[in-house]
Parts: structure tokens; C-alpha cells; sequence
């Protein structure tokens, strides 16, 4: 299309290159006169009108007219004829667009909508002024005389009721056209009425309704244009001519996967925030309930002393003279201990911050309120120094003497703790959440996507399966290999287990036998009031102690062994050819583990576990 | 994109199977026939599109092969020739395709599917006898004849192609109406012009309603723009107008011998009281928007289809009784109007107007663009094109119309660019610095490089010399020029004075109005 098709010239032309400086010469400038046709040629581009059109008769003739103009000749102008426009005859034009315009010095700037400008959109015909005037002649619409005494009604009040009765039928009635709906009642149009019509109009609603009555039809009685909400609403509509200016449905935002998980994250991050402010709310709630109990508990106080002081005054005992004071200024105190009793009661992290509330207060009562925590470290202490000074006393009483009994109570060389050996089982959170957990790991759980097992998630797990492997290896040497979550544990199992034995808290190890076989052993703890109470007694010491299991429910289907003393294990499925070979081990170890656990356990970690 | 026809090759013999040919009388004619019509004195071959009853006469509205869809009439029963043999509608569906004679149009291929065939669209045409006039389509056609032109529609020729402007455009790949068979059978009238066969546009309804969607004005579906004309005649103002094209004004108004248009705020009424009553209330004087533009002539408005929906609607109904393949088929919203005027002591009075897409994707600066009828050839048509430029100069954009134009709109274009083009050439050739490349001109004048190149070659003023390419000051170019000049001198000449635009900042719009309300 750049380079005009010379088809006679034997050199070939160069394409023009829009970007190229080309030089303006005139006609008589060029040097050489090339062969005229080639030059002539009339440039065929695209016109960018349809091609059914371009071949129009008179669009033709005109184009052939200028294009032989362009080649230098005369030829006659063309035109393409259109339908006609004539002056409008009888139009008082003065009238109807009156001369009233003033140009403003400045550029006119202008909001208002055509809705704004133009007033009641109803219009009267030829029919409504004949009835208007009917109207105002003291007839009503059948001809009789109009028993209301009103006065005339003017054009603009006739097309606001004529208008109201329209839009508040369109608006009830949106598809009365298509259905045929019943005309509305006069009463119904007034209660739906949205704006508010002035009341001149509304003294004209009845005789007016009437008349509207009668000339309603389907349509509305001004013309409108199809309009379609949404382009999508029917097929039909697609093929009605009439129909136009439909609404362009939201554009759609593109769906990919980066978005999705933008989406995502989004949520959960939400989720999150949303969860820890939940938490703060009842904490505070907890809190400001703890307020409302110690601030009853005063005023009963404060109430018994007001009594108190009556009865005083009645019998006529004569107090101090501070007494009166005491009643309130010592309240202080008094509502510090009560406090302090709902605290030991409550045994709450909210509890504690209460206090420390009152701390803000006041120093003093601190020194009143024992911490349950100190309490308990107390009575570990107790335990534990009683436990040494027991031990000190048994090794005083057989110094010098030789054992020669069968199982002496000697207490055991001090071991690491044996309790460490085993990782607790995953625990359901105990506080149930508000709402639904979270459907999607949080974000921590989901770092460590891929793995199934959370008992790998208690870090110092995997050194001490090296220990207890260790601890196996007194009877029979194992080799242990130990893969973090190579053995998956699905929480339903985990708390199978805890319903079964809501007291204590099921602990397990993964051991992994020869052929790579492996077992996951479980064992329970003692509750955990044994703890504070037998402190003493050599019973708590191990080795003599009776190996002791633990039932585990059956559905468990995990490789379990409860550990007998020189018994195999009992056998569970696939359990059993191992037994064979290694029977001793596991019960052995199990037991000594399962005492020393009952032994030493540590108030601390499990009163944190609460 | 396709080629144009040229050469009107010879070969009729070539022809697929004519159609049936016989002889009619009154009764027998039907919807699609097509009969020898007198058109100004000629006879010429015409389709019946639509046939009612007036006053207990047929009346036939025929669509004229080879003339515009705005000269299509009602004629009475004398006006057809039935002395010749008609041309029956060819059954259903069938091989239509080949129907067309497409002796000259060298390029064009004949798809089937098109023509003729649109099966909607013979299906649809009514066949009984009296028809209310209802939408049809009219399938186009076009023989050359030798008439000379029409008279009764051809009141107003457009003496001055600068001046009439009327283009809609969508894009879009223009495709050619569907033609119903047609039988050149006239070898002359094979001669005169080609007729393209219909290729289909690319684009199937369902394609073209969804790029409407996203942008453009126009339809290139045959059924959308084949339609009989619904409104009678128009007034509007101090003029009553014949409507060129189908507009869905309210259906009630097919039955209106006029429909009355307020002139400013374009509503509109089939009832010359209601209209009297609308006038004692409308408060319009101009334009419902801001004034971005006045001179001693003219006042352009800047109107947002999103604001000012129901003005833009009415004016979208109006502009498609004389733009073709304008398309109504959704909202105004993603378009701006800018409308020109004239002032007197009444007010503003409407001139024309072009709209442009808040966002074009494929940068027109211009959507649609129209002189109202009663003021066409006043040269107001140059003014919207030069206007619609120089608003892309302030955006520093190269702003092209959409496509395709109609014959009016592209001789509009043509004359403006050929106009500002051998100007800006002399300009250069007096600075004494007679070197510029398309593109200079382009971005100089804020058109295209395409529409710089298709003007220059047009007017064949890019040659080939000493091995290079130069643009030639023709001869016959710098005639037209003075000629114009000097009427110019006589009559005044009007422009668009740009500084006067320079306080006038493109709309910005931000991406959620974009995203959410168009």
C-alpha cells in the first residue's frame, strides 16, 4: 500500500519508509517526465468504508470524479443525494423556543440532567386537555357533576398526578406489559407513593384516577425506549430491534493462580487477627467478670460492717473513734483478701492480671497473696529436699553394710531424666476455639507443610530417641534409626487416646527395629496428684518397682507394646515375627522408663500442659 | 483489509444459477422481490422489502440495488414496473451465495453463509401481504445504473463533500450487507460497479456484540443496520427531516406521521401538544455539560455519556436515524460527546457532534461523528473533524476515525486531510525547508501515518524520482487549494481556532471508573 504498483517501470521501486524525509517539489520540478501511465495510475487503497457500500453508485461517482480531478482533468462534481429537510411549516418557533438566552462572559459549565431540566415528564395530549377542561367545568370523568367542591386544577398540577399515577405503577408494576397485572387501586398508589406530591396535586389524586383508569393500557402512555438492565437478561431481547442501551456487566478480573493465592493469604491473615482479637475480647471479659464478683463481694463486706455499726450504735457500744473510718477507708484491705480468694479459685492467666492491676494501686497487698505457682514450687521443694534427705538417710543407715538381699533399696545412680526420653503426644488445644478452627493450617503449621506427624515437631525429640535407644541397648544393642515424621499420626488417633485416658497424657517414641521395621511406643503418665502426694516411700524409686502398662484403646492402630518384664510383647499383627528376635528389649526398657517417669516427673511441664 | 474492486472484469458468464425470473402482478408480490421501480424518472431494480396497505392500496418500501439505505422509499403500486419480469426471492436458504453476480468485484470472495443466506434474515421477513412496517432487514444490493441520481429523496445533494459529514464506524472489519441474491441482469449495470460479495466479516454476532462490549460504536451485522426505516419524518427545531435509517425510538412512533424533537434536550414526542407542553417546561438552552470551546460561531461541549446518560441517549437515537452502522446496542457510558453549536437569542441550537471513546484501544479519536441534516454542506463538518484533532494534539496522540467510514464521512475525511496536508506541504515549501517525512506530517497534524500516506497517495502526490521517493505539489492539488481558497474569501472561511482550546484538559478517568462503570 506505501508504493504505488508500477507495474510498466522495469525499476523497482523502493519502499516507501514513512520515518524518511521525502522532498516537496512541485510538478514542473521533476527531471524526468517517466512514463505518464505509470504515473497516473490511480492509487487503489483501502477507504475504510464497507465494501458493500464503496460500490454505492454515487459514492462511486464521486471518487471517480475527484480521482480523475487528481489525475489533471475536468471532470464534473458529484454529490451524494440525501433524503430531504425542509422548513417546518406552521412552526411558531418564537414560541415554543422563546428568546430569552444570555450568553454568560464565561464558559458555560453545567451539571444538571435532562431529569433536572425538564420538570414532570408527563406531557398532556389532545385527550387529557379535553378532560381537563371537562374537569374544571365541574364534571367528573363520566360527565356528571363533580360533588367535591374544588376549584380549577391547573395544567402542571394535572400532569404531576398523571405522572405519579405512571411512575408508581411502573415502579409496582414492572412488568405489567407482559403480564397483564391488574390495574392498581387508587389506595395502593398513595400508600407506595415515594415522593412526596404537593398538595394541591393530591387534593386531585381521585377524580384524576379515575380518568387514568380509563386510558391506561399495557404501555406506558409516554412513549419510552427499550432498556435493558443487563445485557446477559434474556436471548429474546437480543433479537428486538427496539431494545438498546443495554447496561455492559462488570468486567471481569482475570483468575490466576498468583491472585488465588494472594486471595488466600489474604484471608488467612485475616483469619488470624481476627481469632487474636476474639482471644483479647474474652479475655477482657473474663477479666471485667472476676471485677464484678470482687466488687460484690466488697459491698456485701462493706454491707456487714454498716451493720455492724448499727448494731454498735443500737447496743450503744462505743468504738474508737476511727471506727466509723475503718468501715470504708479499710476496705481496702479487706477487699484485697477477698481478692485475693477469688484469685485461688480462678487459677487463670486472667486472674493474674487482675493483680497485677492492683498492683498499680497499691504495693501492699501483694505481700497477701500468695502465687498458686509458689505454692506448688513450695511443695516441689519439699518433696524433692524431703526425697534427698530420704535418700542421704537410707544411704547413711546402710553405710558400712553390705546388701545382700535380693533387691536392694538402693536408690539409683541419678539419671537424666527419664521423662524427657518420651515426647508427649500431640495435645487438641484444651481451649476449644469460638469458633471453627481455622480450615487452613496457620501459617506456622504450614511451614512445615508435608509433615503429617506433629510429634517431630517437639524439637529436643529426636536426641532423645537417641536415648532412649540408648537406654534399650542395657539389654539387647539396637540400632535405631530415627526419621522425623516417617511415622504418621493422625490426630484422630492422638485423641482416641486422650478420651481413653482423660487423666494423663499419652507419650510415645518411634523406634525403628531391624529391617526398618518400626514401632511407635505409647505410654501413659500417672495422674498427676500423685505427684504432690507420695513424696516419700521408696515406692516411687525404680528398677524394683512392677513393670505397670497402660490400656490403650483397641482402635489404636499403631504398633504397640505394653512392657512385662521378661514376657514378649504382646503381639499386634506384624509385631510378631519381630518378637522372636527381640523380645526382652522393649518390655525392659518400657518398664524402667514408665517408673522413672511416676518418679520425676516435673510438676513445672505438666502444670504448664494444663 | 480486502482488497477493493476495481476492475469490473467481464465475466458474467461466470455466473452462478439465476434466480427465478417471471412475471407478477400485484398480488403475487412478495417480500424480496425484485421489480423494476421508476426512481427519478429511471427505472431501476429494486427490492420489496416491506408491503402494507394505506388507505386500501399497497404500498411497497424498496430498497434501491446500488443506492444508499437512506434512499430506500415506500412507493405506491404505479411507481413498479410490472411489464418487466420481476426477480422472485430465492427459497429459503439455498444456494444464495452464488446468486450475486460478482462480475466486478475482482476480489471479493462470495461466502455462502452470507449471502443472501442470512437465514435469519429471510426467515424473518415477513411474507404476508400487508405488513405493519416492521423491521426488516433489507438486504443491499447495488447494480450500476445509469441513472443519474434521485431525485425526490435527492433534495439535497451534497454539493460540498467537506461539508457533510456522516460517519459511524466501529471497528471492526467492515462487512459488506448481506445481499440477497442478486442477478445482475443488465450487463451494463455489471459494468457500472461491483458489487462485493458478501464475505462475512470475520466477526459472528456473538463476537461483535462482545467487542462492542469492550469498546466501538458500530455494528457490522447486517441485521442490525438492514432495517426498514421506522419513523415517518421529524421535526426538530424549525426543520422537519427525513430520517435516513432505523432508530429504536419507541415502537409507538411508527405510527406518528412526525416525531417532534426538542431541540435541547433531544427528547422526544409523538404528539405536537405534548411537545408544546414539554417545550413551556423544559428548561434547556444548550448542551446539559461544560462549554470547552467558543468562537464567533460556534460552541463545542464536553458531555460524559456516564453523566448526562438520558441527553446521551437522546442523542444517540437521534444521530442513528442518519448513521448507518451506528449501534445502539449498548450504553452510552464509555463515551464522551462533543457537541457543537450555534448561539442565538433561542439558545444553543445542536450542530452536530462526534463521540470518543473515554479509552480507545485502538486510539480513535473519533467514534461517531454527524451533521445534523438541516446543517449539512454549511461546512460545519470540517469543523468536528478539525476539532476532534485538535483535541488530539493536546493529548499528544495521533487520533485516526473509527472504521469504516460511510461515503459521506469518507469524503469528509478526505477533503480535511487533503486540506490540512497540501497546506502544512506549502508551509514547509515557503520556509525554504522543503524536506518531511509521513511522519512529521502525521504527528504535526495529529493523524495517522496511515491516513498521511492513504491522502498522499491518493492524490498521487508521492513519486518516484531519481531513485527516491518525493511528494509532488500537484498541479491539480494546488487548484483545488485556491479554488477553495477563494471561496473561502467570499464566503468567510470558518476555523477552529486552537489557542482558544488551550485551557482544555483530556478527562481523566480513574481505573476504578473504567473497571466498574462503563
Amino acid at each position: 500500500m506505501s508504493t504505488r504498483n508500477n507495474a510498466a517501470r522495469t525499476v523497482r521501486q523502493r519502499k516507501l519508509n514513512p520515518k524518511q524525509g521525502l522532498r516537496i517539489i512541485r510538478e514542473s520540478d521533476i527531471e524526468e517526465q517517466l512514463d505518464d501511465e505509470s504515473q497516473r495510475q490511480v492509487y487503489h487503497g483501502e477507504t475504510g468504508v464497507e465494501k458493500a457500500e464503496e460500490i454505492e453508485y454515487h459514492l462511486q461517482a464521486v471518487i471517480n470524479a475527484s480521482n480523475s480531478t487528481t489525475l489533471g482533468a475536468r471532470a464534473k462534481q458529484s454529490y451524494i443525494p440525501t433524503p430531504d429537510v425542509v422548513r417546518a411549516k406552521g412552526v411558531k418557533y418564537d414560541d415554543l423556543y422563546p428568546k430569552v438566552f444570555k450568553e454568560p462572559a464565561t464558559y458555560i459549565r453545567f451539571g444538571s440532567t435532562v431529569e433536572d431540566s425538564v420538570g414532570v415528564a408527563y406531557c398532556m395530549n389532545d385527550a387529557d386537555i379535553e378532560f381537563l377542561a371537562r374537569l374544571n367545568d365541574g364534571k367528573d370523568i363520566d360527565g356528571r357533576d363533580r360533588k367535591d367542591k374544588l376549584s380549577q386544577c391547573p395544567e402542571d398540577t394535572f400532569e404531576e398526578v398523571m405522572n405519579f399515577f405512571e411512575d408508581t405503577s411502573a415502579r409496582l408494576q414492572p412488568y405489567a406489559n407482559v403480564d397483564n397485572a391488574p390495574i392498581l387501586a387508587l389506595e395502593e398508589m398513595e400508600r407506595a407513593q415515594e415522593e412526596e406530591i404537593s398538595a394541591d396535586s393530591r387534593k386531585w389524586l381521585k377524580p384524576i384516577y379515575k380518568y387514568w383508569v380509563l386510558r391506561k393500557g399495557n404501555r406506558p402512555l409516554m412513549p419510552s425506549i427499550k432498556v435493558r438492565v443487563l445485557d446477559t437478561a434474556s436471548e429474546a431481547d437480543d433479537a428486538d430491534p427496539y431494545v438498546c442501551f443495554r447496561r455492559r456487566e462488570v468486567r471481569l478480573t482475570r483468575k490466576t493462580r498468583g491472585r488465588d493465592a494472594q486471595v488466600v493469604e489474604k484471608l488467612k491473615k485475616l483469619r488470624l487477627e481476627a481469632q487474636s482479637a476474639l482471644e483479647l475480647v474474652r479475655l477482657v471479659v473474663d477479666r471485667e467478670r472476676v471485677k464484678a464478683d470482687s466488687l460484690q463481694v466488697d459491698r456485701r463486706v462493706f454491707n456487714e460492717r454498716k451493720q455492724l455499726k448499727e448494731v454498735k450504735a443500737a447496743k450503744n457500744i462505743i468504738g474508737e473513734k476511727g471506727d466509723d473510718e475503718d468501715l470504708l477507708v479499710n476496705q481496702k484491705p479487706v477487699s484485697k483478701s477477698s481478692k485475693g480468694r477469688g484469685d485461688g479459685q480462678a487459677q487463670r492467666p486472667a486472674t493474674i492480671r487482675l493483680r497485677s492491676v492492683g498492683d498499680g494501686r497499691s504495693a501492699a497487698p501483694d505481700v497477701d497473696l500468695p502465687l498458686l505457682d509458689d505454692w506448688r514450687t513450695e511443695a516441689d521443694h519439699f518433696v524433692i529436699s524431703t526425697i534427698e534427705a530420704r535418700k542421704e538417710q537410707h544411704k547413711k543407715w546402710n553405710q558400712h553394710w553390705i546388701d545382700e538381699t535380693k533387691y536392694p533399696i538402693t536408690p539409683p545412680s541419678e539419671e537424666s531424666n527419664p521423662m524427657s526420653k518420651w515426647a508427649q503426644l500431640p495435645l487438641e488445644g484444651l481451649n476449644s476455639y469460638p469458633t471453627p478452627p481455622p480450615s487452613l493450617p496457620s501459617q506456622s503449621s504450614q511451614q512445615k507443610e508435608g509433615e503429617d506427624v506433629e510429634m517431630p515437631d517437639v524439637p529436643p525429640k529426636v536426641e532423645e530417641g537417641k536415648q532412649a535407644t540408648a537406654g534399650a541397648e542395657i539389654h539387647e544393642p539396637l540400632s535405631v534409626f530415627h526419621i522425623p515424621g516417617a511415622y504418621p499420626l493422625s490426630d484422630d488417633e492422638a485423641s482416641d487416646d486422650d478420651a481413653a485416658e482423660p487423666s494423663g497424657y499419652p507419650a510415645c517414641r518411634l523406634r525403628y527395629g531391624r529391617g526398618g521395621r518400626c514401632y511407635l511406643e505409647t505410654r501413659k503418665r500417672r495422674p498427676y496428684g500423685q505427684l504432690s502426694r507420695g513424696v516419700v516411700s521408696d515406692s516411687d524409686s525404680d528398677e524394683d518397682y512392677g513393670p505397670g502398662y497402660f490400656p490403650v484403646s483397641e482402635r489404636i492402630t499403631f504398633d504397640y507394646r505394653a512392657a512385662l518384664n521378661n514376657r514378649p510383647t504382646r503381639p499386634d499383627g506384624m509385631l510378631v515375627q519381630q518378637q522372636s528376635s527381640h523380645g526382652r528389649w522393649a518390655s525392659g526398657d518400657q518398664a524402667s522408663m514408665k517408673t522413672g517417669a511416676g518418679a520425676h516427673g516435673r510438676p513445672g511441664s505438666q502444670g504448664g500442659a494444663a | 483489509m480486502a482488497p477493493r474492486n476495481d476492475a469490473k472484469d467481464g465475466e458474467k458468464g461466470a455466473e452462478e444459477p439465476k434466480p427465478e425470473r417471471g412475471y407478477a402482478t400485484l398480488a403475487t408480490l412478495t417480500i424480496g422481490t425484485k421489480a423494476s421501480v421508476e426512481k427519478d424518472g429511471e427505472k431501476r431494480r429494486a427490492e420489496i422489502l416491506s408491503i402494507q396497505t394505506r388507505r386500501g392500496r399497497p404500498t411497497y418500501y424498496v430498497h434501491y440495488e446500488e443506492f444508499n439505505k437512506r434512499l430506500d422509499e415506500w412507493v405506491s403500486a404505479e411507481r413498479l414496473d410490472l411489464l418487466q419480469e420481476v426477480e422472485w426471492p430465492a427459497p429459503e436458504k439455498p444456494d444464495n451465495k452464488s446468486k450475486q453476480k460478482t462480475t466486478q468485484s475482482k476480489a471479493q470472495q462470495v461466502s455462502k453463509t452470507d449471502s443472501r443466506s442470512q437465514p435469519n434474515k429471510s426467515q424473518k421477513r415477513p411474507r404476508s401481504a400487508t405488513v405493519t412496517r416492521e423491521a426488516s432487514e433489507t438486504p443491499f444490493d447495488g447494480s450500476a445504473k445509469s441513472s443519474r441520481r434521485p431525485s425526490r429523496q435527492g433534495g439535497k445533494e451534497n454539493l460540498d463533500p467537506t461539508v457533510t459529514i456522516a460517519t459511524e464506524e466501529i471497528g471492526g472489519t467492515p462487512q459488506p450487507e448481506d445481499e440477497s441474491a442478486i442477478d445482475l441482469v443488465d450487463m451494463q449495470e455489471a459494468a457500472v460497479a461491483a458489487k462485493a460479495a458478501p464475505n462475512h466479516g470475520p466477526y459472528s454476532r456473538e463476537e461483535e456484540i462482545e467487542k462492542l462490549r469492550t469498546g466501538g460504536s458500530m455494528t457490522q451485522n447486517q441485521t442490525e443496520i438492514s432495517r426498514v426505516r421506522n419513523l415517518e419524518r421529524i421535526q426538530m427545531g424549525q426543520y422537519e427531516i427525513e430520517p435516513w435509517y432505523f432508530s429504536p425510538y419507541p415502537a409507538e412512533f411508527t405510527d406518528c406521521d412526525l416525531v417532534y424533537i426538542c431541540e435541547s434536550c433531544l427528547c422526544y414526542f409523538g404528539n405536537n401538544t405534548q411537545f408544546g407542553r414539554h417545550r413551556k417546561k423544559c428548561t434547556l438552552f444548550h448542551p446539559p455539560g461544560n462549554e470547552i470551546y467558543r468562537d464567533d460561531n460556534v460552541s463545542f461541549f464536553e458531555i460524559d455519556g456516564r453523566r448526562q446518560r438520558t441527553w446521551c441517549r437522546n442523542l444517540c437515537l437521534l444521530s442513528k436515524l442518519f448513521l448507518d452502522h451506528k449501534t445502539l446496542y449498548y450504553d452510552v457510558d464509555p463515551f464522551l460527546f462533543y457537541c457543537m453549536t450555534f448561539r442565538n437569542a433561542h439558545g444553543h441550537h445542536l450542530v452536530g457532534y462526534f463521540s470518543k471513546e473515554k479509552e480507545s484501544a485502538e486510539g480513535y479519536n473519533v467514534a461517531c461523528i454527524l451533521t445534523l441534516p438541516q446543517h449539512q454542506r454549511k461546512g460545519y463538518g470540517k469543523l468536528l473533524i478539525q476539532f476532534s484533532y485538535e483535541l488530539s494534539k493536546i493529548e499528544n496522540k495521533l487520533g485516526s476515525p473509527e472504521k469504516p467510514l460511510s461515503d459521506l464521512g469518507l469524503l469528509g475525511y478526505r477533503a480535511y486531510w487533503q486540506e490540512v496536508i497540501v497546506d502544512l506541504l506549502l508551509e514547509r515549501e515557503g520556509e525554504g525547508t522543503p524536506i518531511v517525512s509521513a511522519e512529521d506530517i502525521g504527528s504535526s497534524l495529529a493523524m495517522t501515518t496511515n491516513d498521511v500516506l492513504h491522502t498522499l497517495q491518493n492524490l498521487n502526490m508521492v513519486r518516484y524520482s531519481n531513485k527516491t521517493h518525493v511528494i509532488v505539489l500537484t498541479e491539480a492539488v494546488l487548484v483545488q487549494r485556491e479554488r477553495q481558497k477563494e471561496k473561502e474569501r467570499i464566503k468567510g472561511k470558518r476555523v477552529i481556532e486552537g489557542e482558544r482550546l488551550a485551557g482544555w484538559r483530556p478527562p481523566v478517568f480513574t481505573a476504578a471508573a473504567r473497571t466498574w462503570n462503563w
